[in-house]
């Protein structure tokens, strides 16, 4: 069984219910969402950490970079997901073990959805 | 007598609890300084700082006592603090997230909590919070504190009590007394309505109620032969006459619920040495029903409300108030010494114990607090079936005792506050004191009532 973790902003203008509906996984993907305060609370650290326990991939989704609360809060996320990224791909992971998203609206999710349950087919 | 003494030791929780804030670190603006705000941090939060595997988080954010130095002091400006969004998912409307953590913390260490932060009000709102307690007197006990030289007891007695004695002609009593049983805290145990709690949570349970001498209400169906050492300090609840037999020989205390009431002075012929409880739903006709059964000789009622102490009833009153109206009416009768009333539902808080007395019960007894004071997360997730997230089941009852009596130890000195602030040295007196609280109600009403659009 695959398991993942989504982290999520809690500016989304989605509830944890709503998501979980909307990306509708199949039950042989085991997913815990967690709400974070802004995505920028992500460090660099913690996602090497939540990779080192039996976790197969991270997903993160945040408010798009236009329109974040924080102000920059979705760049910064970026850049230490982008970082996070290569040395993954160092360590011969894979970058697809940790991909960000930025959601605009609900069409957008359900899209988000199957880009996850493609990525997580395509992790060994 | 020797000072009853609650012995306290440090009982932290297995599963880190969400801290109301969590740290951001904007890494990327860091000017590099050599005395970094984060090596002056008094508590010393980022050298204890790990990776919680279980919450996928920083543990910085339970450790912090949020008194903002770092945020204040970094010259770049890169630390904030948010409130978590875990934090605000636990419990309800009703057991607020901030009485959670402080169930939890109290649980931990045994002592008062301390919010350092200040406090910005509101300073009335529904329940419990449109009450205060009249602490007029709160020069008196400060000389030596409230464990001082001055004892201030909390015992409370259960079972019926007499109003007089009757004599024979040979100047001797007629009848024995009725039993009564003297508990050294107001607060007794019980479990909640709702969950599936293992063997382990019920031993810990028993096994603090031996400790601090107080009594742990326990259905039959779950009473087994590890329960037996710890039957003084253990009550049973029957549902139906049958099960009356299969009762063991030395309980002290059951507890029948109202539809066996009638069979009352039954159970008390086959069980004189018995105090038999009467479990009330409290609802409109609660008040009815106790005073029916105070005139047929009951001994002790328990009177029961919801998680969030409301009433069964359509439009439901607060516990408060329903107490409040019945132990009036007791006093109107003339019978209220006589019955000993114990109240639980929505007591989730220290005050809590203190306000019902003063609305008029003898004591209290606690159900989902206890599970609280457990880490019960209250996601009630184990009523679907999904395997709880704490893992209660399986508890040290060792360490789950310690944390009920840490628990009892922090709401006893919090209820000597009380008591020592109003002058009291007895919580018997407290019963009842309704001239030492203020009602909101009554406050709005003197000073506005006038000025009422009629």
């Amino acid at each position: 069984m695959k398991k993942l973790v989504i982290f999520f902003c809690q500016n989304l203008s989605y509830k944890k219910e709503k998501i979980f509906k909307v990306l509708d996984f199949p039950s042989e993907i085991s997913i815990r969402l967690i709400p974070i305060p802004c995505s920028a609370e992500i460090s660099v650290g913690l996602l090497l950490k939540i990779l080192e326990t039996d976790l197969d991939a991270i997903f993160i989704l945040t408010c798009p970079e236009t329109s974040c609360q924080s102000g920059e809060g979705s760049i910064r996320a970026k850049k230490r997901v982008e970082y996070t990224q290569e040395i993954l791909e160092e360590l011969g992971l894979g970058k697809d073990r940790l991909v960000m998203f930025e959601v605009d609206d609900l069409e957008n999710l359900q899209q988000i959805g199957r880009n996850i349950k493609k990525k997580c087919l395509s992790i060994t | 007598m020797p000072k009853y003494h609650i012995n306290v030791k440090p009982a932290p929780p297995r599963f880190l609890p969400p801290g109301k804030y969590v740290l951001i670190d904007r890494e990327e603006g860091c000017l590099g300084c050599k005395y970094c705000v984060k090596k002056l941090c008094p508590y010393g939060v980022y050298n204890k700082r790990e990776f919680d595997s279980i919450q996928l988080r920083d543990t910085i954010d339970y450790y912090c006592r949020n008194c903002l130095y770092c945020v204040e002091a970094c010259p770049g400006g890169t630390i904030t603090l948010m409130v978590n969004p875990t934090y605000l998912e636990i419990g309800d409307s009703y057991w607020k997230p901030e009485i959670i953590t402080k169930i939890w913390r109290q649980a931990e260490t045994g002592m008062i909590s301390v919010s350092g932060a200040g406090y910005r009000g509101p300073f009335a709102g529904s329940g419990f919070d449109d009450m205060w307690t009249d602490m007029s007197e709160i020069v008196r006990p400060t000389r030596d504190g409230i464990h001082g030289r001055e004892y201030i007891s909390t015992d409370i007695e259960i079972g019926r009590k007499l109003s007089y004695l009757a004599f024979d002609a040979q100047g001797k009593l007629p009848s024995s007394t009725p039993p009564l049983i003297e508990i050294p805290i107001p607060m007794l145990f019980s479990l909640p309505g709702w969950g599936k709690w293992g063997k382990p949570v019920l031993l810990s349970m028993a096994k603090a109620a031996k400790t601090l001498n107080t009594l742990f209400i326990i259905p039959l169906a779950q009473f087994t032969k590890e329960l037996h050492p710890y039957i003084d300090n253990l009550g049973i609840y029957i549902d139906s006459l049958e099960e009356l037999s299969a009762l063991p020989k030395d309980v002290k205390i059951i507890e029948i619920p109202y539809n066996l009431s009638q069979n009352f002075q039954a159970i008390k012929t086959s069980h004189p040495q018995t105090i038999v409880m009467i479990k009330i739903p409290l609802s409109p006709e609660a008040k009815q029903r106790s005073l029916t059964l105070t005139k047929n000789g009951a001994e002790v009622f328990h009177f029961s409300a919801d998680d969030h102490g409301l009433e069964f009833a359509e439009k439901p009153r607060f516990i408060k108030d329903i107490i409040k109206d019945i132990h009036l009416s007791l006093v109107d009768e003339g019978t209220r010494d006589e019955v000993t009333v114990l109240v639980s539902g929505g007591i989730a808080m220290a005050e809590h114990v203190a306000k019902t007395t003063i609305c008029g019960a003898d004591g209290v007894i606690l159900d989902q607090v206890l599970m609280v004071a457990l880490e019960c997360r209250l996601c009630k997730d184990c009523l679907q079936g999904i395997p709880c997230p704490i893992d209660i089941e399986n508890i040290e009852p060792d360490w789950g005792a310690q944390r009920l009596i840490n628990l009892m130890n922090a709401w006893r000195d919090q209820l000597l506050e009380v008591l020592g602030a109003m002058g009291m040295r007895d919580v018997r007196r407290l019963r009842g004191e309704m001239g030492r609280a203020i009602f909101y109600k009554d406050v709005l009403n003197e000073a506005f009532a006038s000025i009422k659009r009629k």
